[in-house]
């Protein structure tokens, strides 16, 4: 399984065979571990690394109240005296449940692959918050065994140290940070009434333009308006858009799928992939499909707006995380129960001045 | 010495001056009346001397304090000569200068209290110690203004019963005491370290407190953040691998010390330079 690239594998190629060996010993360790009855861990450079900030992961909403009116030393003992107590999940948890669920089936049919979901705490949280949120992880029964608590520091550096496919926080800064690094990342809000998912099957939609295609496109609606981008797409069909943000998840969410293909599961499919775009199939659609068909990708559904609101549709397709570059159309999906992702790039983000991405979070996020 | 008290310093660090110097890139045509070469542990020096600024900014009679120690086998009297010029021409502040035969270095750290001794020889670490010495690895670090040190969750985290077991899975004895030692002479470091962290609140510190669980699950680790709390040492960053390879996070920490007990394959720390 090929990681993105942008990120550096790190350690030198001299070391590879020693680094080998040392696997094998951990692959050893942990399987033989009595204290752990849960299954071993991947190897970073095979797996599909899936980054969580704490505060999408769980409901920290109260506690980061107590950082802001009163400091981050309060915050921090704040913490400490809860310890015991479990958070709620956030906003990420039902994504992380049904990458679990999926790992579940990998595991069935392919003991011995690594090309698993491996989920990593990414978090500048305090280190000393760390035992509440590890207490909180085995509550319920989360498979996340690696983390990182930066106290403060930037995630960026150990976003690529840890070879990560896609990056979900609720600080839009640092998510930013994470695109232009080349690092698929989101920034996720919190939903206030949550449609009922499947526990069986995850399911994740993308926006089209500026999510898995460039916002070359785009470009052309904001500035020379919709007439010229249908005659641009109808004469541009057969070239192939320019890679967005997310085009590289999708990809490894497409390899996935394959291998449950392979063992003749189609039809039970643990993992469903959508395209919700507002582009329309008659005059831009075509485009889009021809695009994917040249990068060998699929999507189980291309679902073709033409302008219609997303919000509807999506509360039918029941999304675990929907990805969007429009705030506009992140807020649709939230009015309507869906949990939605922001992916800040692109021509997009110009437009929406009036609109704030919860800037209140990023000048003062900087410790949590 | 009593850890339980507020104590009293200084922390006494010893390193070899041939971390101190870079001997190796020294040539023939070297000018013999220049300065030796700097080595990695210089930049470790001025940030220990950072700390101690600060710590004397808060308080004039402060008393935990760093001292670094120098110690030189083997040396010719040019060299010792050298030695003590380069110091002085880098303003390095070392408090005192052991030049010793190669056999002496044991007794040199132990009759000298030290606190901890430094060194990028991962053999020089383990031999202290086996012998009761507190030893971490002197890291690759970069010129920040802040001494970062690792210190091993595996080493701290692990139970007496999960470290005996470690012999199944290929681990030799050697390496097994090497682990079960270390955990003991971390306790008095860290307990010192731990006050003189708290003399800075959690943001602007000089000083910054990293654990590193190589191997260990995410409750060894949440294990060892509690043992180390319970000893005064509130950890700043915390980090867990689960068999990850280390290097890549290693790059992006850059500790100064790594209190490397062996768990982890030390091969791929000596080859970043």
């Amino acid at each position: 399984m090929s990681k993105p690239e942008g990120t550096e594998r790190g350690g030198q190629s001299n070391s590879d065979n020693s680094e080998e060996k040392d696997w094998a010993a951990v692959k050893a360790f942990f399987d033989n571990a009595k204290t752990t009855k849960k299954p071993r861990p991947p190897k970073p450079s095979n797996a599909v690394t899936i980054a969580v900030s704490s505060r999408t992961l769980f409901n920290m909403v109260k506690e980061r109240k107590v950082f802001e009116e009163e400091g981050l030393e309060r915050y921090v003992e704040h913490q400490q005296e809860l310890e015991d107590q479990p958070f709620s999940p956030g906003v990420s948890f039902p994504f992380v449940k049904a990458l679990m669920n999926v790992n579940a089936r990998l595991r069935e049919l392919y003991p011995d692959s690594e090309e698993l979901f491996d989920i990593v705490l990414m978090t500048n949280n305090h280190a000393q918050v760390g035992v509440r949120l590890i207490n909180s992880i085995n509550y319920y029964d989360l498979t996340i065994e690696r983390f990182c608590m930066t106290g403060g520091e930037s995630p960026i550096g150990y976003l690529k140290a840890y070879m990560t496919n896609l990056y979900l926080s609720k600080d839009s800064k640092k998510v930013q940070e994470a695109i232009e690094e080349g690092i698929a990342a989101a920034t996720m809000f919190p939903c206030d009434s949550e449609n009922e998912l499947s526990d069986t099957q995850l399911r994740v939609a993308f926006d089209g333009d500026a999510v898995l295609f460039s916002d070359e496109s785009e470009i052309i609606v904001k500035k020379h308006g919709l007439d010229t981008f249908f005659r641009h797409e109808k004469e541009f069909e057969n070239k192939p858009l320019a890679q967005g943000p997310l085009k590289c998840f999708l990809e490894t969410l497409g390899k996935l799928q394959r291998k449950f293909y392979t063992k003749n599961q189609r039809i039970s499919c643990p993992i469903r992939t959508y395209l919700v775009t507002a582009r329309s199939a008659a005059s831009a659609g075509a485009r889009v499909l021809k695009t994917l068909r040249s990068w060998g990708l699929e999507v189980d559904e291309a679902l073709f707006l033409a302008g219609a609101p997303k919000g509807p549709l999506l509360q039918k397709i029941k999304p675990h995380i929907f990805f969007d570059d429009q705030m506009f159309h992140i807020e649709g999906a939230q009015e309507l129960g869906t949990i939605a992702a922001h992916v800040p790039y692109g021509i997009g983000q110009k437009y929406h001045k009036g609109k704030h991405i919860d800037t209140s979070d990023t000048e003062k996020n900087e410790k949590i | 010495m009593d850890d339980e008290k507020n104590c009293t310093g200084p922390l006494i660090i010893a390193l070899q001056y041939n971390d101190l110097f870079d001997l190796d890139s020294m040539s023939a045509s070297t000018n013999t009346d220049d300065a030796l070469p700097k080595g990695r542990a210089v930049t470790f020096i001025k940030a220990v001397q950072i700390v101690n600024e600060r710590l004397v900014e808060q308080k004039e009679t402060e008393s935990l304090l760093f001292e670094v120690i120098l110690i030189a086998k083997e040396c010719s009297e040019e060299i010792k000569m050298k030695i003590v010029e380069s110091v002085k021409y880098y303003g390095l502040e070392i408090g005192k200068f052991f030049f010793c035969k190669k056999e002496e270095l044991i007794n040199t750290l132990q009759s000298n209290k030290v606190k901890l001794f430094l060194s990028t020889d991962r053999d020089d670490v383990c031999e202290a110690l086996h012998t009761g010495i507190p030893a971490a690895l002197l890291y690759d670090q970069c010129d920040d203004h802040v001494l970062k040190v690792i210190i091993s969750g595996d080493s701290i985290g692990f139970t007496e019963d999960s470290l005996d077991s470690l012999s199944d899975f290929g681990f030799s004895e050697t390496q097994i005491e090497t682990f079960k030692a270390a955990k003991i002479c971390m306790k008095e470091f860290a307990v010192l370290i731990g006050q003189m962290r708290r003399r800075f609140g959690r943001e602007n510190s000089p000083l910054c407190i990293c654990v590193l669980t190589a191997w260990g699950s995410t409750n060894v680790c949440a294990s060892a953040l509690k043992t180390l709390r319970g000893w005064g040492l509130d950890v700043d960053e915390a980090f867990c691998l689960a068999g990850a390879p280390c290097s890549p996070i290693l790059a992006v920490v850059k500790p100064h010390i790594l209190w490397d007990c062996g768990l982890h394959n030390m091969r791929d720390l000596a080859t970043q330079s």
